[in-house]
């Protein structure tokens, strides 16, 4: 078979396709740039006490609809997708009254914040919350930097209908901008009645979930005005299962000042902004243009393996340049504060992800093994230790460590340039590459590591890091 | 870009038009698109025509024997992977869409060796 461009190509028809189906009939209202625009929904704050911030978050079914398409049984947070933005600063308190009125049982994991591990949301950590129960989370924002949070347990089925939200906490000395907007990024598979598929089809499970609607806060093709010459900063988050986005916004670069962990000494420009599934980008660019010029986000293809490097670009959102008198005088920002750099040297541990058919069933696994087979990794607490993550498939796969960050020393080999020195707690590995990671593990407890997308960590591309006391 | 879009969005119509078909009591047989070798196994991908077909069957032909039932997937699945094709020679598939107790006609078939290069 000549499958390459017999395969890709019908993948890109079914997705254009369907895409166009359901968000054609919508596109009036999605890209006139009168409506509102898709903001997220702050979560109140119920403590008046400024070092404390106390919210309350349930986790429920409700509906929604996406584009043209008939209502979509989903589940939220607080009855919204995107569920609610929970806005603290560094050194705040964080307290949330959690109530899981879902079916069954949850749990809320807080990818990138680094807090206690029994506070981490993992089955490691905790027992799952029964349809019903409550939990109480309760931890100290340690770092600034715009973070999201989601269920833990059958994570694939559940961030997939709705369960995700976003926390952004500010630190002391934030970039200056004068507007900033948070983007999520999303993608959900809608069928013809309305219906999210409830069968895992095994081109799902070998890439992904990917949908035939692409979301910017929770709409598709939504729009956003932006007034000329102003400093945009975008904080940009892709909470979808499998869809890698490569953002390109034509005639502008982005200026990338900031990834999971915080900012980064030495901004970078890029023309295609990558983001896989759990990372975090923070940007900034000049906007440009005269009233009521548009230009389009689009989503260009990516290779990130099985061939899908040739779907077509498909737009996500578009922004509009805004009759109000243009400003000048901005520039883009070129350095800030430095951090730490963790130290290089040989590898301490060795993770061979790969993925293959056993038994007739495909797996996802670390070092030979599916989880919870694959034997943890024991580190002391305080330690630094060298993460070696070879990856042997045929596709990427976005890594991701929770209750600490870590930076990239090198890739096959070649050290990582001093600009690229960033704080990261989700990086994507490509396929046959290999990149040394160096974390230190300042938190007791029992902490995963694991693909990002769901589908893999949940058919077995995942481990635990014991953290505990020396022997 | 419009253009494009326009065009996908009449294919998209154009497949899920069966209404007439159905007055007749027939239904529309998906249309395979690909088999592909793929972690040792064949990987098949096809189109439905038939937008509320209960279910799709799959026939799997090994090298010059006669078609058989290989899997059976809900009518809304679109791809899927033989873990049964893992010998090195050819294997033939056809695929047929079923409502009630209707069945549609086959779909054409593709062929393809688990054993060549991915």
């Amino acid at each position: 078979m000549k499958r390459d461009t017999r395969m890709t190509a019908c993948r890109s028809l079914r997705l254009a396709a369907l895409a166009t189906l359901l968000w054609a009939c919508g596109s009036d209202e999605a890209g006139s740039g009168d409506g509102p625009e898709p903001a997220l929904t702050p979560a109140t704050d119920e403590d008046p006490d400024p070092a404390v911030l106390e919210v309350s978050l349930e986790a429920r079914p409700a509906f929604k609809r996406y584009a043209d398409a008939p209502e979509t049984a989903v589940w939220t947070y607080n009855g919204s997708v995107p569920g609610p933005l929970i806005e603290g600063r560094v050194g705040e308190r964080l307290r949330v009254h959690f109530t899981n009125s879902l079916p069954e049982e949850t749990t809320i994991h807080w990818h990138g914040l680094r807090l206690p591990a029994v506070m981490d949301g993992t089955l490691a950590t905790q027992s799952p919350v029964p349809p019903g129960g409550t939990f109480e989370y309760e931890f100290e924002l340690r770092d600034a930097g715009l973070f999201w949070f989601h269920p833990h347990i059958r994570s694939d089925v559940q961030v997939e209908k709705g369960l995700h939200g976003i926390i952004r906490v500010t630190g002391s000395d934030e970039p200056e901008a004068d507007e900033q907007r948070i983007l999520v990024l999303d993608d959900v598979r809608v069928l013809a009645d309305g219906s999210l598929p409830t069968y895992l089809d095994d081109e799902s499970k070998m890439l992904g979930r990917q949908g035939n609607i692409l979301l910017v806060n929770g709409e598709a093709l939504p729009t956003f005005r932006w007034r000329s010459g102003v400093l945009q900063r975008l904080r940009i988050v892709n909470v979808a299962n499998g869809r890698f986005f490569n953002l390109a916004l034509p005639g502008y670069s982005w200026r990338v000042i900031g990834t999971d962990g915080g900012t980064m000494p030495q901004p970078y420009d890029t023309d295609h902004l990558l983001i896989a599934p759990g990372e975090r980008y923070d940007v900034v660019v000049i906007a440009s243009g005269a009233p009521g010029d548009v230009v389009t986000l689009m989503n260009d293809p990516y290779e990130r393996g099985h061939d899908t490097g040739a779907e077509a670009p498909l737009p996500l959102a578009q922004f509009r340049v805004s009759d109000e008198p243009s400003v000048s005088g901005r520039a883009l920002p070129d350095a800030f504060g430095e951090i730490e750099r963790l130290p290089g040297g040989s590898s301490d541990e060795q993770l061979v992800l790969d993925e293959g058919l056993r038994d007739g069933t495909l797996e996802f696994t670390i070092n030979g093994e599916t989880y919870p087979s694959v034997p943890p990794i024991r580190v002391p607490v305080g330690a630094v230790r060298r993460l070696e993550v070879r990856n042997e498939s045929e596709m990427d796969h976005p890594f991701h460590l929770h209750g600490t960050f870590f930076q990239v020393l090198s890739t096959d080999g070649i050290a990582a340039p001093m600009e690229a020195l960033a704080n990261k707690d989700t990086v994507i590995v490509p396929q046959k590459t290999t990149m040394q990671l160096v974390a230190r593990f300042d938190e007791p407890g029992r902490w995963m590591y694991h693909c990002h997308i769901p589908e893999h960590a949940e058919g077995g591309m995942m481990g635990e890091a014991d953290v505990g006391d020396a022997p | 870009m419009k253009t494009f879009l326009i065009t996908a969005f009449a294919i998209a119509l154009a497949a899920c038009s069966s209404s007439d078909d159905e007055a007749d009591g027939t239904i529309q047989a998906p249309m395979l698109m690909d088999v592909e070798p793929m972690e040792g196994a064949l990987h098949l991908t096809w189109m439905n025509m038939q937008a509320d077909a209960d279910s799709v069957e799959a026939e799997r032909k090994m090298d010059t024997g006669e078609f058989e039932p290989a899997f059976t997937v809900p009518g809304t699945v679109d791809n899927r992977m033989d873990a049964e094709a893992t010998d090195d020679m050819p294997y033939t598939y056809r695929l047929r869409a079923k409502k009630g107790a209707i069945y549609s006609a086959y779909s054409n078939e593709m062929t393809a060796n688990p054993q060549d290069a991915e």
